[in-house]
């Protein structure tokens, strides 16, 4: 059992004059499923890549990797190299929406690669062969109609349905080890665990060795054996995954542990985050930082008191309509009331257009002080709903009112005033701030009417209260990290001095170091601010920590709504109940 | 299916009808009297006036409108006013030849332009791909009728080996008609090749950045093979467009290439209409060069749909 | 979440550093400062008078007396070559700048309004392109008579549907990313999100668009002048000394040299001008159908 398969001593990748893994050593063997973790820029990617021999042009690899009766693989050539790839090395890659050729149909994706390693079996009988163990391999990734999905194109399948075909055809030719690159972070939770599971069987049926590269520790939970823990091109840590996880050595390894659980500190009752420990004599910091932790700000003591909890409901069978999160004699911030959105979508030259039904129908409140949460997967009508809440899309019929004055059916020359009640924080900290713009002209975009040093003093007194530091002003974007560049977009969005904050998935393109902190400043924010929050996410474990009262949305309806302790504990719809069995967690293992 | 490409062939009629009404408008309307124009300010008002009743200018636009397209429609592209005969047949005898040229030219463009193109993305950190590169940069300096009059001093003035001008068509003497077409088809091909190229190695290059390209070489093909099956039709996707508008760039092409060569294309033609001042002749061969360009888009969007599914159904 | 490789920074610059100023920019920017000196200096000084017919010395070799010989009607090549620099960066200035005054607010507008509007604006877009810039300049020769005005005019109005399907493409990709919704969100208009941001941020494509449009009108210039629909004589033409050289090319071959090299050269320039500009900002914003 203990034979090693694959053997790494001191790999060293370089870009240039970088060198961005620094010596890693690492042994895999037969049947063994090996988790390699790290955050972005920890060179967890490019050890895979360096696996497989397929470092972009720039990047080198030295030192050895030892596949077992082939000896060291680095330095070889293109030939030797395709040989074993696909044979007895196959890879997974992250987004499953590009990893296919577009133009060719699924099932001859798969049979190219079965036919490519028979020794060059190019018959035609060879071709109906290798066609119909396609369709067999579709059937063994489950997919529904195996004989149609072979004779389907990448973009007619979902994102789940084609990481499933990259599944199976990597699994075609049974390799001796399967590497994994974040295989399923572009999936929606459910669905990133039916392709976990898939994988979990198929690796062990099949007694191929696994190496998962992820940023994901609980997914890591779920699958393998052994992990190592990377950081910034070391490995910081090795073990078996019960040890490593329940009695970490390696400070980072614990912090990392304690702000993926989003593990908060008893006696301050905050998050517990990263200090960063890299040398800290470069002010700008490289994107991928850590960030320095911010600036103390004045923290008030004493948590405002919690607004009664709302009412926990659920979607009526026959879909009639219901308010959720009403209290009677309170009024609400925002009321929704049978939001509906239907919009076209237009096919290509000659393709035919599409109604698509955004949202069917959604009614809830929110009251000042609340905490909202939306959740949601992918094209569940959150992002529409988020849309229309700012007054940024109009609701095909229905109302939403803001502190009572409708927005929906107003032009934008009459929302003057909603801009500066709600603001949003959008989900991607590069895309959200103009790169061509400096911090001032960026935070106070919302201002108007102000005079240059008021404008100018409003900016520094936020950025402070963001923990960042007066000199920013005049910088550009791409000279902050992810988590300071959500931090300017924060400070954007208060500059007004809104009632109502909307995040749309705020901290899901974070680190998870970083997420903590973000997500500690959003609290602090919260309290000073006096603000309301609707929190948009998809991943249930943040808003389980960040909001007080949470809406479960499928299909364009909320189909559960509640305190948010109360729907996590006790689901009442079966859609939630199934979101929640999804989310991998760290003691699954 | 059948009812969206109902649709863009309703678009296109629509798209014709409304370049009609802007050639029209350009040529019958903005001149203000064409008599006049054409007779050239010494002419007497009777003769003007003349001359205004027998091209009929003196009917309301719409009608005159509505009369020439229908007309255009049907094959009938009204008098010439400068040769006293009809318009339509000389247009299709120089279309027909015009086509030809165009259609080496285009053919001499793609295969110049395909292998090389991909040839220097492929190699584009060697010293060929490099030199294939800035072979095309310099290719695309050169105006096409400073190719042809070089080409004329290389093998027809220093040679002697073939023509350096005339005409002669393929069902007279196909050897003559080909060694006619070699020159004018060269001076055409080899700039919007050299064009084409550019287009072709950009294509090439992004495909190679993509993430499929990598999923092929996991799968075992080397960067080679990898490209073969999997790279080219997808670089193909987007050479398709710029072929269309090359196509539509060699069609103009040729009307400089033709006076070179002294070729009885469309674009001598077309030359020759407006050194005479004849607006009726100008205008029909404008409008033939604009449906060509617009039949042209439609092939383009046809043959798109032909190799990408994603464009074939609805999303 | 975390999609991009995790190629250290090191690896991938925020932005362009000074060293990708590579030699394209600079050979390009070279040879267009060259060609437009000498267009300067040709305003006050030439060899010889560059229209100065000599019936005795005609089709003459080049000597110290006529640098690169003499045309058919004993014209100094050299004279001529370098006033005819004049004409074609004069009209690729006012076709380019005509070209970008129509269709940059035209294709900002088609990107900004809603879907059905645009789509109307962009198919009339469609059937303007279809009359290219050399084709409307012949129309415009048929009718008002060729001459510089004409095509200048008719050079920049066939440029400008280039330019707005290229400047729709980048202004959509601007208005899809969030810092544009912000800016709605943020309570300001579609003119100050076109001012503020789509402008600055398709500016590296503007850039590159003008040197390459300059390089087309040069090209279309010369051709047109090659036809005699261009500037009339006697003003000095690089197409026109071609079409004058097309009957001397069994006497004296040398004579398309100089005026050919004069505007390969400035194609030469802008063209590679712009791809220097291009490997500068790397828009990566194409034209896309």
């Amino acid at each position: 059992m203990s034979e090693a398969l694959l053997t790494v001593q001191d790999l060293r990748i370089h870009s240039g004059e970088h060198e961005l893994v620094h010596g890693l050593d690492l042994t895999i063997d037969r049947g063994e499923r090996v988790g390699l973790i790290g955050e972005s820029g920890s060179g967890k990617s490019l050890t895979c890549l360096s696996l497989m021999g397929l470092l972009p042009d720039a990047v080198t690899a030295t030192g050895t990797v030892d596949l077992a009766g082939e000896g060291d693989l680095l330095g070889r050539s293109e030939q030797a190299w395709s040989r074993l790839r696909g044979d007895r090395l196959a890879m997974v890659f992250q987004e499953p929406m590009t990893a296919l050729n577009p133009l060719m149909r699924v099932g001859a994706q798969v049979a190219e690669i079965i036919d490519l390693h028979r020794g060059g079996g190019r018959a035609g009988a060879g071709r109906r062969d290798s066609s119909a163990r396609a369709v067999e391999l579709l059937a063994g990734v489950q997919l529904p109609d195996p004989a149609r999905a072979a004779h389907a194109y990448p973009h007619e399948l979902s994102g789940g349905q084609r990481q499933r075909v990259m599944l199976a055809m990597a699994m075609a030719n049974t390799p001796d080890l399967l590497l994994a690159d974040e295989p399923t972070t572009a999936l929606d939770a459910t669905v990133q665990g039916q392709v976990l599971d898939l994988m979990r069987a198929q690796v062990r049926d099949a007694g191929t060795s696994l190496l998962f590269i992820t940023h994901d520790l609980g997914v890591v939970a779920s699958i393998c054996d052994r992990v190592l823990i990377l950081r910034h091109g070391e490995v910081v840590e090795t073990g078996e995954i019960d040890r490593v996880f329940s009695a970490p050595q390696h400070p980072y390894t614990k912090a990392l542990l304690a702000a993926s659980a989003l593990r908060t500190d008893p006696t301050s009752g905050r998050l517990v985050t990263i200090i960063d420990t890299s040398d800290p004599s470069d002010p700008s910091g490289p994107a991928d930082s850590v960030d320095r932790a911010p600036a103390p700000v004045a923290r008030p003591a004493v948590r405002p008191t919690v607004p009664t909890p709302g009412p926990h409901e659920v979607i009526a069978a026959d879909g009639s309509s219901l308010v959720f999160n009403r209290t009677a004699g309170v009024a609400p911030l925002l009321a929704v009331t049978e939001a509906t959105r239907t919009y076209t979508r237009s096919g290509g030259p000659l393709g035919r257009s599409v109604r698509v039904e955004a949202l069917k129908g959604v009614s809830f409140d929110v009251r000042p002080g609340q905490r909202f949460g939306i959740v949601g997967e992918s094209g569940c009508g959150k992002s529409t709903l988020l849309r229309i809440l700012t007054g940024l899309d109009a609701a095909t019929s229905g109302s939403v009112t803001v502190e009572g004055r409708e927005i929906v059916g107003q032009r934008d020359s009459r929302l003057r005033w909603l801009r500066s009640a709600v603001q949003i924080v959008f989900q991607d900290p590069m895309g959200s701030l103009d790169p061509r713009m400096r911090v001032l002209d960026i935070v106070s975009e919302p201002l108007r009417g102000v005079t240059r040093d008021e404008r100018y003093e409003r900016v520094v007194e936020l950025l402070e209260q963001v923990g960042l530091p007066r000199s920013a002003t005049d910088r550009f974007p791409h000279q902050f990290s992810g988590g300071q560049r959500q931090r300017i977009a924060i400070a954007r969005a208060l500059i007004t001095r809104p009632r109502l904050l909307v995040a749309d998935e705020a901290v899901s393109a974070l680190d998870v170091s970083v997420r903590a902190q973000v997500l500690n400043l959003l609290d602090d924010l919260m309290v000073e601010h006096d603000l309301t929050m609707v929190f948009v996410s998809h991943d249930l474990h943040v808003v389980r920590h960040a909001c007080d009262t949470v809406a479960v949305m499928n299909a364009g309806r909320i189909v559960e709504c509640g305190p948010t302790q109360a729907v996590f504990d006790n689901p009442l719809h079966r859609y939630t109940a199934e979101l929640l069995r999804a989310v991998p967690r760290l003691d699954a293992a | 299916m059948a009812l969206t490409v109902a649709r863009r062939l309703g678009e296109f009629v629509l798209a014709v009808l409304v370049a009609s009404i802007v050639v029209f408008a350009l040529l019958s309307v903005l001149p203000g009297d064409p008599a006049r124009a054409q007779l050239g300010l010494d002419a007497t008002p009777d003769e003007v006036q003349r001359l205004r009743e027998q091209l009929g200018l003196d009917r309301p636009l719409p009608v005159r409108y509505l009369e020439w397209i229908t007309g255009f429609v049907r094959g009938d592209m009204g008098i010439s006013y400068s040769s006293r005969t009809p318009i339509a047949p000389q247009v299709l005898d120089a279309l027909q030849v015009s086509l030809l040229l165009v259609g080496a030219g285009i053919l001499i463009a793609v295969l110049i332009a395909l292998p090389l193109g991909t040839i220097a993305a492929v190699r584009q950190h060697h010293w060929d791909g490099a030199l294939l590169a800035g072979l095309s940069q310099i290719g695309i300096s050169v105006p096409n009728f400073l190719a042809g009059l070089i080409l004329v001093t290389v093998f027809s003035v220093r040679l002697g080996w073939l023509p350096s001008g005339g005409w002669t068509a393929p069902a007279d003497d196909p050897l003559d008609f080909l060694r006619h077409l070699i020159l004018p088809a060269l001076s055409l091909g080899l700039v919007r090749g050299a064009i084409l190229s550019r287009y072709t190695r950009a294509a090439v290059l992004d495909i190679q950045r993509e993430d499929f390209m990598r999923t092929a070489r996991a799968k075992g093909l080397t960067p080679g093979a990898a490209m073969r099956r999997h790279g080219i039709r997808n670089a193909l996707v987007p050479v398709i467009t710029v072929t269309g508008v090359e196509f539509s760039a060699l069609i103009i092409g040729a009307v400089v290439i033709e006076t070179v060569f002294v070729v009885p294309g469309m674009g001598s033609l077309l030359l020759r209409s407006v050194a005479n001042r004849d607006l009726g002749e100008v205008q029909a061969i404008v409008m033939v060069i604009v449906v060509l360009v617009l039949v042209v888009n439609l092939l383009v969007d046809v043959v798109h749909s032909i190799v990408d599914p994603r464009l074939r159904s609805a999303r | 979440m975390t999609a991009t490789p995790d190629l250290a920074p090191a690896a991938r610059p925020a932005r362009p550093s000074r060293r990708t100023l590579g030699s394209p920019l600079i050979v390009g920017a070279c040879l267009v400062g060259f060609v437009v000196l000498v267009a300067l200096v040709s305003l006050v000084w030439t060899p010889m008078d560059p229209v100065a017919t000599d019936a005795v010395n005609r089709l003459q070799p080049p000597s110290s007396e006529h640098w690169f010989g003499t045309d058919g009607l004993g014209r100094d090549i050299a004279s001529q070559t370098m006033a005819g620099a004049r004409v074609p960066l004069l009209v690729g200035a006012v076709a380019v700048t005509l070209s970008f005054l129509l269709g940059v607010p035209y294709g900002i507008l088609a990107a900004m309004t809603d879907r059905g509007t645009g789509r109307w604006l962009m198919r009339w877009n469609d059937i303007v392109q279809a009359f290219p810039p050399l084709l409307l300049a012949i129309i415009l020769a048929a009718v008002f008579g060729g001459g510089t005005a004409t095509a200048m005019v008719a050079l920049g109005v066939g440029a400008a549907p280039g330019v707005a399907r290229i400047v729709r493409s980048g202004t959509r990709q601007v208005l899809s990313r969030e810092y544009a919704l912000a800016a709605r969100a943020a309570g300001r208009g579609p003119l100050y999100t076109a001012v503020r941001h789509v402008l600055p941020n398709i500016r590296g494509v503007l850039i590159v668009q003008a040197s390459v449009g300059f390089a087309i009108a040069v090209l279309a210039e010369a051709a047109l002048s090659f036809l005699g629909l261009g500037t009339p004589a006697p003003t000095p033409s690089w197409g026109r000394m071609l079409q004058e050289s097309q009957a001397f090319l069994y006497v004296q071959p040398l004579v398309i040299l100089w005026p050919g090299l004069a505007v390969a050269i400035t194609v030469f320039g802008f063209n590679l001008l712009g791809d220097g500009l291009r490997d500068r900002y790397d828009p990566r914003m194409e034209v896309s159908r």
